[in-house]
């Protein structure tokens, strides 16, 4: 009865949603991928003629504006561009930098870290920024009576994640301000991405006497913030309108005096209001956008920490068999699938870290392309497999359910799989659909053969995108379980050279790609429209939009 | 009239508890909660188990049916659940004005265009002009109002450039999203006003007018008006009703911050609170919709009769 109703109401909601999608062409794109730029590219010139203001839209007004409740992508966006915390990814968008904090210090253990605070960080109303009001907020953030969504990124503290369980006291927690501009961190283990974490929004601060106003997120007189940004007009539903912090500790550098952002839901109507020049930043694509602006200097297309991938169910048969799971990852064309069916410029997924990940040796070079391809498509190869499995061209092979959301997209793609498995390999794969919602209580209960997933990291190490593949992550999806690979990440977390840290990594791609408990598809691309005039708009790695650096000419 | 009023307003309580009621349970009844995760997995279940807890959801469900009944009869509808920090009252108070203030400009113009057409229509039967408005009405009432607001969109924004596309800070804001909500109408209200002006033409004491020598424009505005408006009241009611709170589609193509796109996003984000709290404000503003029309009905209508 239960998932009856849900179908009922999926079809309810597919059925509403026909307006986003009732002016997509279904035509295939043909383009050359952009490449990947980073950021628009800085200006030469200026006019200060020009006002320095920028309208941005985002799809709906951000869900939380409290940082340390905040876990929320959309809501990331804005906060980034209004708070900053002890470090911050700098202008190419792909590496931690000191902001309020000046330096650090790293014990022996590698598990203490010392940071001094820059003596002039400032909150937005001009009082000083503390090592206290650090460790209130991450307290805060483990508090279990706050009862945080956030909690979960701060369990890199030592007993932090006993705390929020209330299995340890506040005072145990591995964060304590030794005096107003020192403050000393205790991790559970050395963590050698720490510094990349310092600068997801949960370890951002928030100061004590603001929030214990009740709704202090909810008027721009009592939000106090960090970063480059104020909040100064807010208009629910509408937009939200920011304002250059003149207490910013980098105020010098920032040349944008006004970001408007505004609340467009449809991609359509977004669309429409970047050529009508109602807006001057769009994020939000339609796949008819993209054909339009792709080969125009407005497009840019940035790699995403995060990947596509279908969950194979190791668990039951016939994917319980290591070969069959290969023939199948092994049967597909991911390029068709990218350029007629996504419709997008992004590449398709060999490996299991994405692009946007550096090495940690080569730190210019890209973990992906240092690493290598992991695995090829070969569809002889494949029969290959599935016959030595024991179902030659597909024959005897149980029935096989393939689940995925009720989104156009997703269904479309698992449309284009199950044509290919029968083509290449013989085999006839079912689509089951669901609404977002109940989906993933479905992967939890285990009832399908191949489930489409995907991850989107939180920081640049490949243990963001690997650890979620670990045994005690994966048992409720995938089904797998290698202790080789638990080892080797394991072993990653405890040590700090970072060549043989790159070489675990590397074999535990490689196992992945022995094993194939998953079948990777693509790899995430953000892509955004920024008007001619507009530079330095910067999209991190986990997909943020930041316009600290941007201005206009 | 005072007996009446009583009844009815009885009635409504018990409509209203019956409604709650049911929304209650099968929104409970559908899988998947506020705090389920929707495009990718994120928080661990141990942290969302501790957001349920926050929120009251552990409890049993009749626990928490019978702490909703307690607040609501206190006027409290309680607290979003996706949007932190913001009160079901709070997204009424500040959505339907920006609903009802484009759904009454499009009620309006509806109206006025709507009852010209089929009036035109009407008194010119068969000639040109009638073909001309039954042809916008067809077209009216058959095209969906979400592929006429893309289309409007489309033509008005993207190649001609002359309107804005989203918000509503000026009047040329305004144009797009009322000829969206007044269009569907307009093509109803023109058809309804031509066949009942039609019928009511043909009535004898129309003729008698006629005899009597009263101008034509007379016999139209004063005697067949009165009498071929009825149907026009009584489809009034439904669509004050819908116009008022909101279309999910205009608002969502048009970005306006009204509570119509607030109903959808409520059910697939399982916003429990928002869902019902929104339930409970329409099927009030229906009740007193209907039941004004009832009583307009008496006014305009002197053969009806309202019982005691």
């Amino acid at each position: 009865m239960k998932k009856k109703m849900g179908l009922v109401l999926a079809a309810l909601l597919a059925i509403t949603s026909v307006t986003a999608g009732c002016s997509s062409s279904s035509s295939s794109g043909t383009t050359a991928p952009q490449g990947q730029q980073q950021a628009a590219p800085q200006a030469t010139a200026e006019k200060p003629a020009v006002e320095q203001k920028i309208i941005y839209a985002l799809s709906k007004e951000p869900e939380e504006m409290d940082p340390t409740l905040n876990v929320y992508a959309r809501s990331s966006i804005v906060l980034q561009n209004l708070f900053r915390g002890l470090y911050k990814i700098d202008e190419s968008g792909k590496k931690p930098v000191p902001s309020l904090a000046e330096s650090y210090e790293l014990d022996s253990t590698g598990t203490k870290y010392t940071f001094k605070l820059n003596k002039n960080a400032k909150w937005s109303d001009g009082k000083p920024v503390t090592a206290q009001d650090f460790e209130y907020s991450w307290k805060r953030v483990l508090n279990p009576d706050v009862a945080s969504g956030a909690a979960f990124y701060l369990y890199y503290l030592k007993n932090g994640k006993a705390y929020n369980e209330k299995k340890a006291s506040a005072d145990e927690v591995g964060v304590k301000a030794v005096d107003e501009s020192t403050l000393e961190v205790t991790l559970e283990s050395p963590t050698p991405y720490f510094l990349e974490l310092l600068c997801v929004t949960a370890y951002y601060p928030v100061r004590k006497d603001a929030v214990e106003k009740e709704g202090w997120t909810k008027s721009p007189e009592t939000y106090l913030t960090t970063g480059p940004f104020v909040l100064s007009e807010l208009k629910p539903k509408e937009k939200y309108v920011l304002k250059k912090n003149p207490n910013y500790l980098e105020a010098d550098k920032v040349k944008l005096d006004t970001l408007e952002i505004v609340f467009i839901e449809s991609s359509e109507a977004e669309l429409a209001a970047y050529t009508n020049d109602e807006i001057q930043v769009s994020d939000n694509m339609t796949p008819e956008g993209m054909k339009r602006f792709e080969n125009t200097p407005e497009f840019f297309s940035v790699p995403r920490i995060g990947m596509q991938y279908f969950d194979f169910n190791a668990s039951k048969k016939p994917f319980d068999d290591a070969k069959v799971r290969k023939a199948f990852s092994m049967a597909i064309n991911r390029e068709q699938i990218i350029k007629s069916i996504v419709q997008s410029v992004e590449k398709p997924a060999f490996g299991f870290v994405p692009y946007g990940i550096p090495d940690g040796v080569q730190k210019d070079k890209e973990y992906r392309d240092v690493a290598g391809n992991m695995f090829t498509e070969n569809v002889d190869e494949a029969k290959k497999l599935l016959a030595e499995a024991g179902y030659p061209d597909g024959q005897g092979i149980p029935e096989i359910t393939m689940i995925v959301m009720a989104s156009q997209s997703d269904k479309d793609i698992a449309q284009a799989l199950q044509s290919m498995w029968k083509q290449n390999l013989g085999v006839n794969v079912n689509i089951e659909t669901f609404e977002s919602k109940v989906y993933w209580d479905e992967i939890e209960n285990g009832s399908f053969n191949i489930a489409s997933d995907g991850w989107t990291g939180d920081y640049p190490d490949p243990m963001t995108n690997l650890d979620i593949f670990e045994s005690v992550n994966a048992s409720d999806d995938i089904r797998w379980s290698n202790p080789e690979y638990d080892r080797l990440l394991d072993e990653n977390r405890k040590i700090s050279d970072q060549a043989k840290r790159m070489e675990n990594y590397a074999k535990a791609e490689k196992i992945l790609a022995d094993e194939m408990p998953l079948m990777p598809l693509r790899f995430y691309e953000d892509q955004f429209l920024a008007k001619p005039n507009v530079k330095g708009v910067l999209k991190n790695y986990i997909g943020h939009t930041i316009f600290e650096y941007a201005h206009v000419e | 009239m005072a007996g009446y009023i009583v009844k009815r307003f009885f009635a409504s309580i018990l409509t209203m508890f019956v409604l709650i009621t049911i929304t209650f349970f099968l929104m409970h009844a559908v899988p998947g909660g506020p705090f389920s995760p929707a495009e990718e997995r994120k928080v661990p279940k141990s942290v969302m188990e501790k957001m349920e807890e926050k929120f009251g959801l552990n409890e049993p469900l009749g626990v928490q049916y019978v702490n909703y009944l307690k607040s609501i009869a206190q006027g409290d509808l309680g607290i979003s659940f996706k949007q932190s920090d913001v009160t079901v009252n709070e997204l009424i108070s500040r959505g339907f004005p920006v609903s009802a203030k484009v759904g009454l400009i499009a009620i309006v113009i509806a109206l006025i265009v709507g009852m010209l057409l089929g009036i035109t229509s009407a008194i010119k039967r068969g000639k040109w002009p009638d073909w001309l408005s039954m042809i916008v009405a067809t077209i009216g009432i058959s095209i969906p109002n979400f592929v006429m607001t893309v289309l409007m969109l489309f033509l008005f924004v993207v190649v001609m450039k002359l309107l804005p596309s989203y918000g509503l800070s000026s009047w040329k804001h305004y144009i797009l999203p009322v000829a969206g909500l007044a269009f569907g109408p307009i093509a109803y209200i023109a058809r309804l006003m031509r066949s009942s002006m039609l019928e009511v033409m043909r009535q004898d004491y129309i003729l008698t007018a006629r005899a009597k020598g009263v101008p034509e424009y007379r016999v139209i505005f004063k005697h067949a008006l009165k009498n071929a408006i009825i149907p026009i009241v009584t489809y009034l009611g439904p669509l004050v009703a819908a116009l008022l709170t909101g279309s999910f589609i205009v608002e969502r193509i048009f970005s306006i911050p009204g509570i119509g796109r607030d109903f959808v996003s409520g059910i697939s984000d399982r916003d429990y609170s928002v869902i019902l709290g929104l339930t409970v404000f329409l099927g009030i503003f229906i009740i007193i919709s209907n039941f004004i029309v009832d009583i307009l009905y008496a006014i305009i209508d002197k053969r009806v009769k309202i019982e005691e």
